[in-house]
């Protein structure tokens, strides 16, 4: 039975059982459903125009930071997981791979729901919503890693510990280690402090107390506008702006990151939200799902999330 | 008497009296329940799901901003009195003007044309029931309280200074002040107008009355639906991006300040992605609103109908590509200038399509100066001094100059309140029998559509010579030897400010003590005048069947039939009910 023969003019009453009610201001159920249908096509458009200028931004500082970007983004690969370190994004791709069979979950609840068969639509709708909260999850772990290595995109964001920790943990993965293949002007900046005497550390950098005042003293007042950023260098300004120059972009790229991810984030969990008071409505046999164009509705959402994702994921994770 | 088929027509019907008689046996009864009467409770007003009474909750919740941000221009204006100033400290003027243009733009502009009118009159004008979504009508006006909630609290504790415009690292890093709950405000207020304009497209796509083709719509539903697109596509984009300060402010996120490795001129593209096409959100329905009442008191279908529909689509495709030319005195590019540049020049050619096509139906038209027509005649000379003071700023070289002076507050006030407010004042006088079943009187009517243009242009056109002179805006001190013209536009503004209370008392008065209005008391066309005045809460018993074309002064159309000659004795002349041709 194809979906197309399930369209409202094409099954006639009975197949959608007597719960259709068409609403006043409609004249019969078609103008009804094609009404909903507009709308809520009407309100993805809205939506990706509310995506879209996060997109904006994170084209134009990609064409401008690409180098940082490129970078920074290696901060969404996993480096030390499981024992593995090849920095592949497993967290990101567990994700895609979740939401994206949630998708199809869902094509089928709605399919279950077009037929009647109201168990099978709810069984349905509860592994869309489990997918959603492993995404949630997964999501969490992501974000409480972040934050742990100092990559809150703020006034503290820590770059230099961060990529101290990426830097370990990349050569962790190689016999006899190796730097980063690419050129990475921070990471060249911050080993210069460290040939000129700091110490590289899980804390970013430590400038022995001497070098400390001396700077302090003299050469960059800076560093003490900069509360929270531990490093600080011995090989003066230049370096110290190539740092915070780079830094600065990788905030950025962070920013971005957690800006999308979170928008992007709110709107799955108001996905849950709606698919939890589905289920609801499903087992109640509340009226308003006799018909099944709620979960119509609620699918195609989901099915903006979704793409939403589709493109967060290479575009965030995938840099090369 | 049929108001939904042409049945009246099919015998030859020789009088009007027959039309009156009629009315009275209408299916709708006369003076019975209406939308308004049906039911007195608080709790029914407020859980209305009925377009009218959403619009009428509209109305005077949007009325109330305007008032606060009159006050606030009010205030504004007779503190540049003086060179040093009158009452205010330097930090108060800042959120006093912040204060008038927020409220304005995203309280009173945005919503006042399409939230009020065209939430009240677009299903009526197209035989619908109600909007598509009625219940999201009602929770667009909820959103919209709690947005401007949001903002009334932020600017009375603390207030913002950062201008309507919030520019970043100023609104999201140093500005005092309750910003970040005023952007939620905005916000807010930015989430309702998406639902209306959702509503509207849903509508219009999907609830027009039989036979009523695209190119049988009103002018003002074309207007009300371009409208409607750049609401949807434009204002998600400030949604986003006042998010973004918001979450650089209170999260401290480096998005846009240059501190935090930001580019603050992202923030002006994006927030003029959308604030271009605002002005057209604003702009466009009161220029629907136009239309509908040249045509009715020209009697005469709109010249160059099909045209003045897609200049309002051509206006919204246009909107979207010019916000560059608020960015020309920054690190722009001189190239993406240039085109900005020229895009915005073509703007002009769907305006003046409009203005043309206007006067061109005024032509020979058997003009009655009715208040809403003095309004709207108004607005059309305001509406071009605005325009072309437009061109001035849209040419490179010239707005270099003229940026960030009073010209440009003096072009946006002639654009924004003798276009859109004017434009408001004439619908609200058009519909106003319609929505409240009252008939204003005439006399101080047109007496406040006069007072306001005289006012108006007292007020802003000593702002564009002012400005030509080099007197920045926003400033609270200025060069003693500009004061001349700020007391000539502060003088103005007193007699702007009385036009604008005029309306207040009279429309008040009439609501209650008004003669009561019959259908059609204008003699104008178009299904909202087949119905009562008030109309009943579904609005149509039975929805009509249209085989009319838009504006049909002189052919068949059921609007004929219930014109009200009491009041108007003209149109018994002018308005024909077209026996000899149908017979």
């Amino acid at each position: 039975m194809s979906l197309h023969a399930l369209e409202p003019n094409a099954g006639g009453e009975h197949t959608h059982g007597a719960g259709q009610r068409v609403s006043m201001q409609y004249e019969n159920i078609d103008q009804q459903n094609e009404s909903y249908l507009v709308g809520m096509w009407s309100f993805l458009v809205t939506e990706i125009m509310f995506f879209g200028g996060l997109f904006l931004a994170y084209s134009l500082y990609r064409v401008m930071y690409f180098n940082t970007y490129l970078e920074a983004h290696q901060f969404l690969l996993q480096y030390n997981w499981l024992g593995m370190h090849n920095g592949f994004p497993w967290l990101g791709t567990i994700n895609t791979t979740v939401l994206l069979t949630s998708s199809l979950f869902m094509v089928l609840a709605v399919y279950n729901a077009q037929i009647g068969q109201r168990i099978k639509t709810i069984l349905w709708l509860t592994t869309v919503v489990g997918c959603a909260l492993i995404f949630m999850v997964v999501k969490y772990f992501e974000y409480t890693n972040k934050l742990g290595e100092g990559l809150y995109p703020d006034r503290n964001f820590n770059y230099a510990r961060a990529l101290y920790i990426l830097k370990t943990e990349h050569a962790a993965g190689h016999e006899g280690g190796h730097d980063n293949p690419r050129a990475n002007v921070a990471w060249t900046a911050m080993k210069d402090a460290e040939k000129a005497g700091a110490k590289l550390s899980e804390e970013g950098l430590e400038i022995p107390a001497t070098q400390t005042r001396k700077l302090a003293s003299g050469i960059d007042q800076r560093l003490t506008s900069v509360p929270g950023d531990t490093i600080a260098f011995s090989v003066p300004d230049a370096a110290y702006t190539r740092y915070q120059s780079e830094s600065n972009h990788a905030r950025l790229f962070m920013s971005i990151y957690f800006s999308m991810t979170g928008l992007h984030g709110i709107h799955v969990s108001l996905g849950i939200v709606m698919m939890g008071l589905l289920i609801l409505f499903y087992w109640k046999k509340h009226p308003c799902v006799d018909d099944y164009m709620p979960l119509e509705m609620i699918g195609l959402y989901w099915h903006f999330v979704d793409i939403v994702w589709i493109f967060l994921f290479p575009l965030m994770y995938l840099i090369s | 008497m049929s108001v939904s088929t042409l049945d009246s027509h099919d015998t030859p019907t020789a009088s009007h009296g027959h039309a009156r008689a009629a009315h009275a046996e209408s299916p709708y009864g006369v003076d019975n329940e209406n939308y308004i009467n049906t039911d007195h409770s608080i709790k029914s007003w407020l859980l209305t799901v009925d377009h009218k009474r959403i619009a009428l909750l509209y109305l005077f919740s949007v009325s109330a901003f305007f008032l606060l941000g009159g006050l606030a221009a009010g205030l504004v204006r007779f503190e540049l009195t003086a060179p040093k100033g009158q009452i205010l400290s330097s930090e108060a003027y800042n959120r006093v003007f912040s204060a008038h243009g927020i409220i304005m733009v995203f309280l009173f502009l945005v919503p006042a044309v399409p939230a009020i009118l065209a939430n009240f009159a677009l299903p009526l004008m197209i035989g619908a029931r109600d909007l598509a979504f009625p219940r999201l009508n009602l929770l667009s006006w909820y959103v919209y309280m709690t947005g401007g909630t949001m903002i009334l609290i932020s600017l009375f504790s603390g207030g913002v200074d950062t201008g309507w415009t919030f520019y970043t690292p100023y609104s999201s890093i140093y500005a005092n002040g309750n910003v970040a709950l005023c952007l939620m405000g905005v916000f807010f207020a930015g989430f309702s107008s998406i639902f209306t304009g959702l509503n509207f497209i849903v509508t219009v796509h999907k609830m027009r009355a039989p036979g009523m083709t695209w190119f049988r719509l009103p002018l003002f539903v074309w207007a009300i639906y371009a409208t409607s697109v750049i609401i949807m596509l434009g204002t998600p984009v400030v949604a986003v991006t006042l998010l973004m300060v918001l979450v650089e402010r209170t999260l401290g996120f480096g998005l846009f300040s240059p501190e935090l490795g930001g580019d603050p001129v992202l923030f002006q593209h994006m927030f003029w992605f959308y604030s271009h096409p605002a002005v057209y959100i604003m702009m466009l329905p009161a220029l629907g609103i136009i239309n509908e009442i040249i045509a009715a008191n020209c009697k005469k279908r709109i010249f160059g109908y099909e045209f003045v529909a897609m200049s309002s689509l051509a206006i919204a495709a246009f909107g979207f590509v010019v916000w560059g030319h608020h960015m020309f005195a920054t690190a722009q590019s001189m190239y993406s200038s240039m085109v900005f540049s020229i895009i915005s020049f073509l703007v002009a050619v769907p305006s003046a399509v409009k203005v043309f096509n206007w006067i061109a139906t005024i032509f020979k038209g058997s003009v009655e100066l009715s208040s809403h027509m003095i309004f709207a005649l108004g607005f059309i000379g305001l509406f071009v001094v605005g325009g072309l003071t437009g061109m001035f700023l849209a040419a490179l070289a010239m707005d270099v100059h003229l940026t960030a002076t009073y010209f440009v507050v003096a072009h946006f006030h002639y654009v924004m309140v003798g276009g859109a407010l004017l434009g408001f004042m004439a619908g609200l006088h058009y519909w106003w029998p319609k929505m409240t079943g009252r008939l204003y009187p005439e006399f101080p009517a047109k007496l406040s559509a006069i007072i306001q243009f005289v006012g108006f242009n007292m007020t802003f056109f000593p702002q564009f010579i002012v400005g030509y002179l080099g007197m920045p805006r926003r400033y609270h001190f200025y060069a003693p030897e500009y004061q001349i013209w700020h007391i000539a536009s502060t003088a103005g503004s007193t007699v702007l400010g009385i036009g604008f209370m005029m309306p207040a008392c009279y429309l008040m008065w009439s609501w209650f003590k008004g003669p009561k209005a019959l259908a059609n008391p204008w003699g104008a066309v178009g299904l909202e005048w087949t119905i009562p005045s008030p109309p009943v809460t579904h609005n149509f018993l039975e929805i009509p069947i249209v085989t009319w074309e838009a504006y049909e002064y002189h052919g068949e159309h059921p609007a004929h039939d219930v014109l009200d000659h009491a009041h108007d004795h003209d149109s018994e002349k002018i308005a024909p009910v077209g026996e000899e041709t149908h017979v």
